[in-house]
């Protein structure tokens, strides 16, 4: 079953178009989401939710549409944003009584307990807490209700790595059931490589490509040669190549690669930078 | 609706604490002065400005899109809101003017006009100005109302020339306006107009904030 | 269970993990009928994704080495020995044909490759 089915999504903005967007979330898997600030990264994720309204196309959770179970389908559904950001006067322990009463599942001890285990003083109002703290107490928030799927817009920028490590250790025990899934999207992109099972990659409002992991591995390799050598590949096994005055990086397709060559896997931010900025 | 209430309550609990002590500082003053009228005038305006406060707190951080990505509807978040206006504003005319009743400032009977003609008030400017606050952007929404107070008096000057030229009798108007003020049937009616634009309001409210883009 | 794995091999995390696995087998460390760690619980301690040792567990299955039982989990195959011993020799087969044209290469005769490997097979 997939925990999100998006077809065919639009999404028109005065500058800016969200263009036919098609992927899903398998359940039981992590999709990660990476591209530049401002492809459209959390704009798919908003309109997943229900925050942008979309122009067309259909979005269906757990395989029922948003439009209309969208009550029964949020009580299932974890989010995490950097925009939660709570005012200034606000105390965690708030958080607790407001949403007591708004998810059924909702257990205070274990949001209680998150707290004691990230050292958050439930009574220290939002401003006095640390940035690390602050995401932290946003995760605790997201997974106080037996949720089944977590959607995360960019949950470690900004993180220091220590931090960084407990929110990743804190999803992978998420993740230890088969029925939980996690949407993430972040361009940290190393977080990423350690957790997700699949990449989506979004370039100026479109789907670049979604692939799992092996087949990224298989696909994308890294060489740095002399442009002789370079022209010695067969032209439909190169993505992009960079120059520089001591020779060529490229990108290419391994698999396309009939001589030895030492070929490096190509890391999801070489991938992201060759695809965006250079060309063939 | 009752979530959304206390939603909105627990994210201006700071502010609330502020306009609790400063009715407590109107009451004080009004005692000293004998002024009658500083228990109300103060309760009466806080629904405005609470409104204001509570929007700019949704808006400037994002606890909004936190509250909207859980299980409750856009409209009762919107309920909620008014609920909360509500339920702050209405208890304090109240207690005010019993206060009032208990030191002798006033009669039953002008209590009760007074705590009838409060509450219309209360409920006018609720139904005017939190559509307000849905429909504009955070920046604006203080300009838009400044400019909705100044309307009255704008209203007043303009029509000062009309008034003039055609022989409007203002004893006319007083006496009339002096009668609405002492029959509880007339007061009562005029409240009841002022419930069903409350629930107009609120339909607007639900509406605007439905298409709403966060 | 020791698993290490290197990030800056240039063999993909999900054949270390078989290869670790494999050595683990043949090593007698993990017996006949063993179970191994979920797939979920593995890729949670060696921090890499399930799709990861979902693949690897799916290439020891395929290679003979684990069965699975669905809801159980996956467990060492038992009788291994032959395949263990066949899979063995065709690498040492793969070796040897490399030291030996290594040997031609730079005119080591047969006599002293012969005594070498004597040596060193009573040396142990």
């Amino acid at each position: 079953m997939n925990s999100i089915s998006v077809k065919n999504l639009n999404k028109q903005f005065d500058k800016f178009k969200l263009d036919d967007i098609s992927l899903n979330l398998k359940q039981g898997t992590v999709l990660g989401v990476i591209g530049e600030n401002g492809a459209g990264k959390s704009t798919i994720i908003k309109l997943i939710l229900g925050l942008l309204h979309k122009t067309s196309g259909e979005i269906l959770i757990f395989d029922k549409p948003i439009d209309r179970n969208e009550i029964e389908i949020k009580t299932h559904i974890g989010y995490v944003s950097e925009l939660t950001a709570l005012p200034n006067e606000y105390k965690p322990y708030y958080i607790d009584k407001v949403f007591k009463n708004i998810y059924p599942k909702w257990d205070s001890n274990k949001f209680f307990k998150y707290l004691e285990q990230f050292s958050i003083d439930p009574k220290k109002k939002f401003s006095d807490l640390s940035r690390g703290m602050r995401a932290k107490l946003s995760l605790a928030t997201a997974l106080c209700h037996d949720a089944k799927l977590l959607i995360l817009d960019e949950p470690t920028s900004g993180l220091d790595p220590v931090v960084r490590n407990e929110v990743l250790d804190i999803l992978r025990e998420f993740m230890l059931d088969e029925e939980h899934s996690i949407l993430i999207s972040s361009h940290i992109t190393s977080d990423l490589e350690s957790i997700a099972d699949e990449i989506a990659f979004i370039h100026d409002g479109r789907l670049l490509f979604h692939q799992s992991i092996i087949e990224i591995n298989e696909n994308y390799g890294f060489i740095r040669c002399t442009r002789e050598d370079l022209k010695n590949i067969a032209q439909n096994a190169i993505y992009a190549t960079r120059d520089d005055i001591f020779g060529v990086e490229a990108l290419i397709n391994p698999k396309k690669i009939s001589f030895n060559i030492d070929i490096a896997p190509a890391t999801l931010d070489q991938i992201m930078l060759f695809l965006t900025r250079h060309t063939a | 609706m009752l979530a959304a209430c206390r939603s909105d309550f627990y994210l201006m609990k700071s502010t609330i604490r502020a306009y609790l002590i400063a009715q407590l500082f109107m009451v004080a003053l009004a005692i000293a002065t004998n002024s009658q009228y500083l228990y109300l005038f103060y309760p009466t305006f806080t629904s405005v400005f609470l409104t204001m406060n509570a929007s700019s707190y949704n808006s400037s951080s994002g606890f909004s899109s936190l509250l909207l990505s859980s299980p409750i509807s856009r409209a009762n978040v919107v309920v909620g809101r008014y609920l909360f206006l509500l339920l702050f504003c209405i208890p304090t005319i109240i207690l005010s003017c019993f206060i009032m009743f208990i030191l002798g400032d006033a009669t039953a009977y002008e209590m009760i006009r007074l705590m009838l003609i409060c509450c219309t008030i209360i409920l006018t400017l609720m139904s005017i100005f939190t559509p307000i606050t849905y429909i504009l952007k955070p920046n604006y929404i203080s300009v838009a109302f400044l400019c909705i107070c100044f309307i009255p008096s704008i209203i007043v000057i303009l029509l000062k020339p009309v008034i003039k030229r055609s022989n409007f009798d203002i004893q006319y108007m007083i006496s009339t306006i002096e009668n609405i003020y002492n029959s509880l049937p007339t007061l009562t009616i005029i409240l009841f107009i002022s419930l069903v634009l409350l629930a107009i309001s609120i339909t607007v409210s639900i509406a605007v904030f439905r298409r709403k883009e966060f | 269970m020791n698993i290490i794995l290197s990030q800056n091999s240039s063999k993909p995390i999900y054949e270390q993990i078989v290869e670790q696995f494999k050595t683990l087998i043949l090593c007698g460390n993990l017996n006949a009928n063993d179970a191994l760690p979920s797939m979920r619980l593995l890729a949670k301690e060696l921090r890499v994704s399930l799709i990861t040792t979902k693949r690897a567990y799916e290439e020891l299955e395929r290679s003979g080495y684990i069965y699975t039982i669905a809801g159980k989990g996956s467990f060492v195959c038992s009788g291994n020995h032959e395949t263990i011993y066949n899979e063995q020799f065709s690498q040492i087969t793969q070796q040897l044909s490399e030291v030996v044209s290594r040997a031609k290469l730079n005119n080591v005769s047969l006599e002293d490759l012969q005594n070498l490997l004597i040596k060193l097979y009573e040396q142990e």
